[in-house]
């Protein structure tokens, strides 16, 4: 009987241990699991911010122009001119500019 | 001073001449035509200061049958009154003396004139032009650049540099650029042995449009020299000089556009009868647009006036390449830009509604250039 | 060397000094009264700039000193106001010339007289090229009244003032101008403005009252009273309107003046310099006080004068007072 005893008591422990093992993977697993979350939702925050820039952006290349540019292109539309050479001085009949239309829309190397 | 010459020859040079000459001169010793005389035959200048024509005649002419007596100098005023008495005169020869330093006596057959002249030490001087570093140009070609390039230039005074025509000397090229803001010129060519040469001037577009007067078909070549003032263009017997333009030609390279969206190939001459019909109803109406639509490979010139009615044109085309396209211009740019390119194959180069499109030629199409810039229609 | 006497000696050396640095800037304003020489200082400066044979200054004997000086020279503009202003077409024409290059040369000079005669449109549409000239311009503008000239105008050029000429430079330049030894003493001397003296020595009858004044005093001088009735016969006759009765009291003031001067300065040269003997023996007969005296009656004269009492009347009456006192004289 007492070999079954001490059987049960080297099995017990080997449990034990097992159990001991599993409770620190499992606190283990926990705190990753709580640092993955919050990183998850960081992520999931930033996401959403730069979606957010990107379709104003995207709002921006739709028309092709940014903010400056729209701006000189509205004082060329009221009917002035927006280039260097003849900059400020109405356009005549709303005749076009080239150099105007240039400053507004051209590339810029 | 004393000479002889045949009337007909010095007639023909002195009409050449009086192509310089003005009625409204800036100072009265303009009016006239200065004539001067040496043992190698006679010179006789014309000026409105802005641009200066002189023609020699020399001894070894044999058709002037030209002899000096005296040499000598005198400007005989107004232009007109001594062109009309030669023109009058009897003889086929006639001969000019002046006595008593301006009494000028022209006589012909039985027919005598004296006039009275002024002092030519009074009639401006035209600067010495180092011929060092000309070039030449073949007329024909200088007359056609010049005949592309003119009808681009600003005819307002607001930038006053717009009114001329510039022309850069780089690398073995010429390149000339006129612009009036709305539509824009440009012509390259080469130039024999100018390598080392560099100018950028600006001649004002009056100034070649007379030369291109001048300058008869028949003639070969012409020589360039540049001073730091004027131009001068020289043939064997006649010199033109034209004042420059002062200050800066803006940057027009950055306005010619790099790429296009759309590229329309046809003749020259289809689009142009077809922008000149549209025209005439652009013409009657209160704005002159002309509509261009490239849509589902096809291309059509349209015309709207309210109150006045519609026109609309199916044009025939070569090649269309790039994206369905809609721009409004107006047409008398789009008329005098084709005419320069005369009856050849011509592409379309658009780039967006709101944006410059280009003319060159289908082939070469690196050395002309016409840009317009649209119209933006609310439509 | 020009037979004309030079104006501004002073002005051309300041001018000399900086065209050797070449520190001559680009615009400039020259102010000053009529006559002081501003547009002869201007073609002197445009002579400075093309002269082919300048060593001490422009030789003014080539062609191109003689054509500047006959306005006959392609790159020297003068624009001048036609009646009383000048238009803005005047200045576009202007502009046009400016934007080429010369004709002989690159260099150009412009000269605007009396630019304060310029419209206000024409002179803002000025300004961007008085301010920022393409090329190589020499501008000049000249005023007699800078008071008047709009202060964007003023910024942008340097001020050059031109003093009033002495007498004697005065008189000489008179002279110049084609008038009498004794015409340019009197009337230096009655008007500092040139213009205004070349003016009046184009009314005919001034010479004859000059004359005329002179023998009134004369007259009074040896107590004549015949000096009464002269006012009647020799005066009267040559004078008709307000400035002209003023004038006659002036050239009097003149002579008294002369001779008070005289009687200070032995060398002084006087208006009236066809009796300037006569006016030095007067020098040595007259006393200050009576001469103080004369004076005084002159000045009442012309103050009657303005409260337009008769000429005639007040005439008569100076006579009468300048008689009583010349009989207290030797």
């Amino acid at each position: 009987m007492l070999d079954t005893f001490t059987e049960l008591e080297a099995q017990t422990e080997a449990t034990l241990g097992i159990i001991k093992t599993m409770k620190d993977e499992v606190s283990h697993l926990t705190e990753e699991n709580n640092v993955l979350r919050m990183e998850n939702q960081h992520l999931r925050d930033r996401l959403a911010e730069i979606i957010k820039q990107q379709s104003i952006e995207k709002q921006m290349t739709d028309s092709g122009l940014t903010k400056s540019r729209l701006n000189l292109e509205k004082i060329y539309e009221d009917g002035f001119h927006v280039c260097n050479l003849f900059y400020g001085s109405r356009r005549d009949g709303d005749e076009p500019c080239a150099f105007c239309l240039e400053v507004i829309y051209g590339e810029r190397k | 001073m004393k000479f002889t010459v045949n009337r007909a020859i010095f007639l023909k040079k002195l009409k050449d001449v009086q192509l310089a000459v003005s009625s409204r001169a800036t100072i009265p010793i303009l009016t006239g035509i200065k004539l001067i005389a040496d043992s190698e035959g006679i010179k006789m200048t014309g000026s409105n200061s802005d641009i200066s024509i002189e023609t020699i005649l020399t001894v070894s002419n044999e058709a002037a049958e030209l002899t000096i007596d005296a040499p000598g100098e005198v400007v005989l005023q107004p232009a007109r009154f001594f062109s009309d008495i030669v023109n009058k005169l009897p003889d086929e020869t006639f001969t000019v003396e002046v006595k008593n330093g301006v009494q000028t006596s022209i006589t012909s057959a039985s027919s005598a004139f004296v006039i009275n002249g002024l002092d030519a030490v009074n009639y401006p001087r035209l600067p010495e032009i180092d011929t060092k570093d000309a070039f030449t140009l073949p007329v024909n070609l200088l007359k056609k650049i010049i005949k592309q390039t003119v009808i681009a230039v600003s005819t307002h005074e607001s930038r006053p540099i717009l009114t001329g025509i510039h022309f850069i000397i780089k690398d073995g090229k010429l390149k000339a650029v006129a612009t009036d803001s709305h539509r824009l010129s440009q012509r390259v060519i080469p130039i024999e042995g100018t390598e080392n040469l560099s100018y950028d001037l600006v001649i004002p577009g009056k100034s070649l449009q007379e030369l291109t007067r001048l300058l008869d078909d028949s003639l070969d070549e012409i020589e360039v020299s540049v001073a730091e003032n004027q131009i001068l263009f020289k043939t064997e017997d006649t010199y033109f000089y034209s004042r420059l333009l002062e200050g800066n030609y803006p940057d027009t390279n950055r306005l010619i556009p790099e790429s296009s969206s759309t590229q329309l190939t046809l003749e020259a001459s289809t689009l142009l009868g077809a922008v000149e019909r549209a025209s005439l109803l652009s013409h009657e109406g209160k704005n002159n647009v002309v509509k261009l639509t490239v849509k589902d490979n096809s291309v059509e010139i349209t015309g709207n006036s309210p109150e006045v009615g519609r026109v609309n044109e199916q044009v025939t085309f070569n090649d269309l390449k790039g994206e369905d396209m809609e721009i409004s211009f107006n047409p008398d740019y789009l008329k005098a830009a084709l005419t320069t390119f005369g009856s050849i194959e011509v592409t379309l180069k658009l780039i967006s509604t709101l944006r410059p499109f280009v003319l060159v030629p289908s082939e070469n199409n690196d050395e002309f250039i016409q840009l317009i810039t649209p119209i933006r229609t609310s439509s | 060397m020009s037979t004309k006497t030079t104006k501004q000696p002073e002005i051309k050396k300041q001018f000399m000094k900086l065209i050797e640095k070449e520190k001559v800037q680009h615009a400039y304003l020259f102010e000053g009264a009529t006559g002081t020489g501003k547009t002869e200082t201007a073609l002197w400066l445009a002579q400075s700039l093309f002269c082919g044979d300048f060593s001490e200054g422009p030789c003014e004997n080539c062609h191109i000193c003689q054509r500047i000086s006959s306005h006959q020279h392609p790159d020297v503009i003068e624009l001048a106001a036609e009646g009383i202003s000048i238009k803005i077409n005047q200045v576009r024409e202007l502009k046009q010339e400016m934007m080429k290059s010369g004709m002989e040369g690159r260099k150009k000079f412009i000269l605007v007289k009396d630019v304060e005669k310029m419209t206000t449109q024409a002179a803002n549409s000025l300004l961007k090229f008085i301010e920022e000239p393409e090329g190589d311009i020499l501008i000049v503008l000249t005023t007699t009244a800078k008071h008047r000239l709009l202060p964007t105008i003023l910024s942008r050029v340097q001020l050059v003032h031109f003093p009033r000429l002495s007498k004697e430079q005065r008189v000489l330049s008179l002279q110049d101008e084609g008038l009498s030894k004794d015409q340019a003493a009197v009337l230096s001397q009655l008007t500092s403005d040139t213009e205004q003296a070349i003016e009046l020595s184009k009314n005919e009858t001034l010479t004859s009252l000059i004359d005329a004044v002179w023998k009134w005093y004369n007259t009074l001088s040896k107590k004549d009273e015949q000096a009464f009735v002269y006012v009647h016969t020799e005066i009267m006759p040559l004078v008709k309107g307000k400035a002209e009765y003023h004038l006659v009291m002036d050239l009097f003031l003149i002579i008294l003046q002369d001779i008070l001067n005289v009687q200070m300065s032995k060398n002084y040269s006087v208006g009236y310099l066809k009796y300037q003997n006569k006016i030095r023996q007067e020098a040595e007969r007259l006393s200050v006080g009576i001469l103080a005296d004369l004076m005084e009656i002159i000045l009442r004269g012309k103050k009657y004068l303005d409260s337009n009492v008769a000429a005639q009347g007040v005439f008569e009456k100076v006579t009468i007072q300048m008689l009583t006192i010349m009989k207290k004289t030797i």
